[in-house]
C-alpha cells in the first residue's frame, strides 16, 4: 500500500507550491512578475517537453504557436475591451489560433509523409517567416479595427485624436461573468497579485492535463512512438493521427503561453517569433531535463535567475594597486567578459550543466529528493515553511528576526 | 476446403538490381506454417510486405478474402494480422505489461486491453516481470514478450520471424508449446533456421530460395529434398556458419 501522504510527489508539490503561493505576500510585487514570465516560459517549454521528450518530435519553432497566441490575444483583445469590458473571446481566440495554425502544420507534416527529421527545420522556418512577416508590418495599413501590428515596436491599440482617445496597450486578462458586478482584472502590481496566481494556476492545470494525457493511450503510444514508431504502427496504431493529435495539443498549450504573455507584459512584438526566444525554449527544455515534464520550469528559472544576476554583478570591480599585471589583465577580462557578453557565460554554464547531467538538472534533483525523503520532509520543508512565514511576517507585518 | 486466409501472387521486391522477393505462396486458415531458407532468400522482406511496413514493388496480397496490397501497416494490423520483426523490437523504455497493454488496448480498450495482457502475462511467463522496464528482459524473454504482443491482440494471422533466435534448447521447447497454443486461435507463420524446432512444430514446411519458393512439403519430404540440403549445405554453407 502506497501512502500518498508521504510520497515524493506530494512533498515535491508542498516543496514548490507552498513558496510560490506565498511569493505575493513574501517579496515585493516585482518578484511575482518576474516568476510569473518564469512560469510563462515553463508553459512554452511544457509544451515542447510533450512532443519532443515524450514523442520524439522535435520542434524548434514551438514559438510560432506562442507569438500566435500572443498576437491573436492582442488583436482580438484591443477590439473588444472598450466594447465588452472583457477579454473572453480574446482568450479563446488567442488558444484557437494556435491550435489551429499547430493542426495545419502537424498535418502537412505527418500526414504528408515527411520525415520527422525535418519537423525541426519546417517549424523553424515557420518561426522565422512568422517573424520577419511581423517585423514588416510597421506600416498603417496593418490594423485589425484598432489594433496596429506596429513592426518592431509590437501592438498596441490606436487611439482617435479627434475623440481624445489615447493609443492603449494589450488588456491584462479580464473576466466579467454573469452574476459579477464589475469585470475583474487579473493584474500584477501593489494592490493585486491576481495576475500571478493566474499564471500559477495555469502551470499547474496544464501540468495536471498533460499528465494525464501521458497515461491515457495518446500518451502511451507517444512513448511508444518515440521508442519504435514502426512497431507501435504494426500494433495497429494509426501513428500519424497520434503525432498529429499531440503537436495539435502542445501547439494549443504554447498558445495558452503566449496569450499569458501578451496579457502579462500587455505587450507583443515580432522578439517571440525570434530565433533567440525559439533558441532560449529549447535551452530551457535541455537544462531543465527534456523527460521531466517539470523540466521546462527549472530550465526557465535557471537561465532567468543567472540572466538577470548576470546583469547585475560587476566582479573585480576595483583592482588592487599591488596586483601583478598578469593578475591585473586576468581580472580585467574577467569583469569584460561578464560585464559585456555576459551571454557568453551563460551559454558555457549551459554547456557545463548539459555535458556533465545528460538529463538535466530536474531527474537528478528529484532521484536526491527521493533518496533523502526523511530528510526533505522534516527538515528541508519545515525550513522552506519557516523562512516562508518569516518573510510574510517581516514584510507584511514588520516582525523581522534579522 | 478449407478457407484460404492468405493468398500471395508474384509479390515482388527489388533492391537496386537484386530481385529479393518474386513468390506466389497460398496458407489455409488454422495452419502452423513453417518458412525456411538460407541467409537472404528474402524471408524477413516478404514478411514485412505482407505486415505494411514495406510497400511491395508488384504483385498482390490477399488476406482474409481482401486485397490488402499496399495497405498501410495500422490497417493490416486491424484487419487481423500481427508481426514479430527479426530485430528485437519491443518498446524498451515502457513497461513489460506495457508494451502488451499498448498491443491489447487498439482491439479491446482500455480496461479490457489491462485484463488481456495481465493474461499474457501468465501464458508467456513473465507475470514476476510484469513491471520491468523492457530493457532489462533476457535474450529469450523479449522474444516471449514479442511473441507475447504478436498475439494479445488476438489476430488471425500471426507472423513471426526467427523467435527463437538466441535461445536455450530448453527455452526453445517452451517456446514450441507456445507456439501451438497459440496456434489454436490462430493461424500461424513462423520463420526459422533451427531444424530442431522445425521438426517439433510439424507443420508444413515451404522453402524460400532466392526470393521464390524452391520447395513446399511436410518436413519428411524436405528433408528428403535433395535440392534443399544443396541450397542449405552447398558452397558457402550458409546455414552451418551462421551463429
Ligand atoms: N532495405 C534493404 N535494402 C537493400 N537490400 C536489402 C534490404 N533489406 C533486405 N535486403 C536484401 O534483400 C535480400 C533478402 O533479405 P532478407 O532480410 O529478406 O533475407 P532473410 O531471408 O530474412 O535472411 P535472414 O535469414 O538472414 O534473416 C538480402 O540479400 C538482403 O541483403
Ligand atoms: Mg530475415
Amino acid at each position: 500500500m502506497r501512502r500518498v501522504w508521504s510520497s515524493t510527489e506530494t512533498l515535491a508539490a508542498l516543496l514548490l507550491l507552498l513558496p510560490l503561493l506565498a511569493v505575493p505576500w513574501a517579496f515585493k510585487p516585482y518578484a511575482a512578475n518576474v516568476l510569473a514570465v518564469y512560469m510563462i516560459y515553463g508553459i512554452l517549454a511544457l509544451s515542447l517537453t510533450l512532443i519532443w521528450g515524450y514523442a520524439g518530435i522535435m520542434s524548434f519553432g514551438q514559438t510560432a504557436f506562442f507569438g500566435i497566441g500572443a498576437y491573436a490575444y492582442g488583436a482580438i483583445g484591443l477590439n473588444w475591451i472598450n466594447r465588452t469590458q472583457q477579454t473572453h473571446a480574446a482568450l479563446v481566440g488567442g488558444l484557437v489560433a494556435a491550435a489551429l495554425l499547430a493542426a495545419v502544420v502537424g498535418y502537412f507534416m505527418f500526414y504528408g509523409r515527411i520525415s520527422d527529421v525535418y519537423a525541426s527545420i519546417i517549424t523553424l522556418a515557420l518561426t522565422l517567416v512568422l517573424f520577419a512577416f511581423a517585423v514588416s508590418t510597421g506600416g498603417d495599413e496593418w490594423v485589425i479595427g484598432v489594433a496596429r501590428f506596429g513592426g518592431f515596436n509590437g501592438m498596441f491599440g490606436q487611439g482617435e485624436s479627434s475623440q481624445n482617445i489615447a493609443n492603449f496597450q494589450i488588456p491584462p486578462v479580464t473576466v466579467w461573468l454573469p452574476g459579477m458586478a464589475e469585470p475583474f482584472q487579473f493584474k500584477i502590481n501593489r494592490e493585486s497579485a491576481a495576475g500571478y496566481f493566474l499564471v500559477l494556476g495555469a502551470s499547474v492545470l496544464v501540468y495536471v492535463v498533460v499528465r494525464w494525457l501521458l497515461r491515457v493511450r495518446l500518451g502511451r503510444v507517444a512513448i511508444g512512438i518515440r521508442e519504435n514508431e514502426a512497431r507501435v504502427a504494426s500494433l495497429g496504431y494509426d501513428t500519424r493521427f497520434y503525432k498529429f493529435a499531440l503537436f495539435t495539443i502542445a501547439g494549443a498549450i504554447a498558445g495558452l503561453a503566449g496569450i499569458l504573455f501578451a496579457a502579462w507584459g500587455r505587450f507583443v512584438n515580432p522578439d517571440r517569433f525570434g530565433l533567440g526566444f525559439a533558441s532560449s525554449t529549447v535551452v530551457y527544455v535541455l537544462l531543465g531535463g527534456r523527460t521531466s515534464l517539470l523540466g521546462g520550469f527549472v530550465g526557465a528559472a535557471i537561465i532567468g535567475y543567472l540572466t538577470s544576476y548576470l546583469a547585475e554583478i560587476v566582479p573585480f570591480a576595483t583592482i588592487p594597486g599591488d596586483a601583478t599585471p598578469w593578475m591585473r589583465f586576468l581580472m580585467e577580462a574577467g569583469r569584460r567578459i561578464v560585464r559585456e557578453a555576459p551571454l557568453l557565460v551563460q551559454g558555457a554554464v549551459l554547456v557545463g550543466i548539459v555535458l556533465a547531467l545528460e538529463d538535466g538538472v530536474t531527474p537528478p534533483l528529484s532521484r536526491l529528493l527521493t533518496r533523502y525523503r526523511r530528510w526533505a520532509w522534516w527538515v528541508l520543508l519545515p525550513v522552506v515553511v519557516l523562512y516562508f512565514a518569516h518573510r510574510v511576517a517581516c514584510l507584511q507585518a514588520d516582525w523581522c528576526l534579522f | 476446403m478449407p478457407e484460404r486466409i492468405l493468398e500471395v501472387a508474384s509479390l515482388t521486391k527489388h533492391f537496386g538490381g537484386l530481385r529479393a522477393v518474386h513468390l506466389d505462396l497460398t496458407v489455409d486458415a488454422g495452419e502452423l506454417r513453417c518458412l525456411i531458407g538460407p541467409n537472404g532468400a528474402g524471408k524477413s522482406t516478404f514478411f514485412r510486405m505482407l505486415s505494411g511496413a514495406m510497400r511491395p514493388g508488384s504483385g498482390t496480397v490477399r488476406f482474409r478474402g481482401r486485397d490488402i496490397t499496399g495497405w498501410d501497416a495500422f490497417r493490416v494490423a486491424r484487419l487481423g494480422m500481427s508481426i514479430k520483426f527479426q530485430v528485437a523490437s519491443v518498446l524498451e523504455e515502457l513497461s513489460v505489461r506495457d508494451n502488451l497493454h499498448l498491443a491489447a488496448e487498439f482491439r479491446f480498450g482500455n480496461r479490457a486491453g489491462q485484463r488481456r495482457a495481465a493474461a499474457m502475462l501468465e501464458v508467456i511467463g513473465l507475470t514476476e516481470r510484469a513491471d520491468h522496464p523492457a530493457t532489462w528482459l533476457s535474450h529469450g524473454e523479449k522474444q516471449w514478450l514479442e511473441i507475447g504482443m504478436a498475439s494479445v491482440g488476438e489476430p488471425a494471422l500471426i507472423l513471426l520471424d526467427e523467435p527463437t533466435a538466441g535461445m536455450t534448447a530448453e527455452e526453445m521447447k517452451k517456446t514450441v508449446r507456445l507456439l501451438k497454443r497459440l496456434n489454436e486461435a490462430a493461424t500461424v507463420i513462423v520463420v526459422e533456421h533451427d531444424m530442431n524446432f522445425i521438426r517439433m512444430i510439424a507443420g508444413r514446411v515451404t522453402v524460400m530460395h532466392q526470393g521464390e519458393v524452391f520447395a513446399e512439403g511436410s518436413m519428411e519430404e524436405i528433408e528428403r529434398n535433395d535440392g534443399v540440403r544443396d541450397i542449405y549445405l552447398g558452397k558457402g554453407s550458409h546455414y552451418v556458419v551462421r551463429r
